[in-house]
């Protein structure tokens, strides 16, 4: 299984994104509250994360989906190797720590 | 009276460094810095000619490219120096002749200021993980009753792209 973190930007997410993304079967854990490292905790989500599982021939079409958007790291789907605060403070995020 | 609005990606960011290798540390702020914080990018490529078309550029092979961080940093603490010079603690010191220096480089993270329009319209974060100061940028430090503004140029290594040999990732956006 190929395992992925989707991150999504939280101000430019539609209600049914990922509803209409056909990736909600491979979303593993619950939806994570995401903030960057330097914000403080007052300054409230920034993200969210999702845990994805996928085969090869899913992940193809989660590649494809995500290059769909125009925006610059609106949608990013960063490598899964370790455990997801690896992951995320690998590019500046971290899990909200009102979510700890 | 209509407001003009536009797409305007505005506010400030702030930065962090993170030094690998054998200064390495956890991230430091780069604290306050002068102006804003540049990013250049460009991309190499041979230019394919033809008889039939003489000088005209008919297409081109991409062969390469560079990213680069540019920043005045303002402060004189830790991070800042870091950032200006990851070969050793000592700003005198530098790296042996021969060593290869990615493992001196470190992980620089941008960080929108929340609230801002930068932060909504993204990216919230943009982190190159392998930077260093460029070969060949004199670091330019006044010595006087001045403010200390140091600009810096960053030169960025890339990664492999996921598991495509061949494509580079120089930076992450979130």
């Amino acid at each position: 299984m190929i395992r992925k973190l989707l991150i999504v930007r939280k101000a430019q997410m539609k209600a049914d994104l990922i509803d209409k993304s056909g990736l909600k079967p491979f979303i593993k854990e619950a939806e994570l509250p995401v903030s960057p490292a330097a914000w403080h905790e007052e300054d409230g989500l920034s993200h969210l994360g999702y845990v994805l599982e996928m085969k090869l021939k899913e992940y193809e079409a989660c590649k494809k989906w995500c290059g769909a958007f125009p925006q610059a790291g609106f949608v990013t789907l960063l490598d899964l190797t370790e455990d997801v605060e690896t992951s995320l403070s690998s590019v500046g995020l971290r899990i909200h720590p009102s979510a700890e | 009276m209509a407001v003009i609005t536009g797409d305007f990606p505005t506010g400030p960011y702030q930065a962090t460094y993170a030094v690998a290798g054998l200064n390495s540390g956890a991230a430091t702020t780069l604290g306050l810095m002068e102006g804003p914080i540049r990013h250049q990018q460009n991309v190499i490529a041979l230019p394919i000619y033809a008889t039939l078309w003489g000088r005209h550029i008919i297409d081109y092979v991409f062969q390469g490219g560079g990213v680069f961080v540019i920043a005045t940093v303002k402060e004189w603490d830790a991070g800042a120096k870091a950032f200006m010079w990851q070969y050793n603690a000592a700003m005198g010191i530098y790296p042996i002749v021969g060593e290869l220096l990615n493992p001196y480089f470190g992980q620089i993270v941008l960080t929108a200021l929340a609230g801002t329009p930068a932060a909504t319209k993204g990216p919230a974060t943009r982190t190159y993980p392998l930077s260093g100061l460029l070969p060949g940028h004199n670091l330019d430090i006044t010595f006087g009753p001045t403010e200390r503004n140091v600009p810096v140029l960053m030169c960025c290594l890339p990664e492999q792209n996921s598991s495509t040999v061949g494509s580079a990732k120089y930076y992450t956006d979130t």
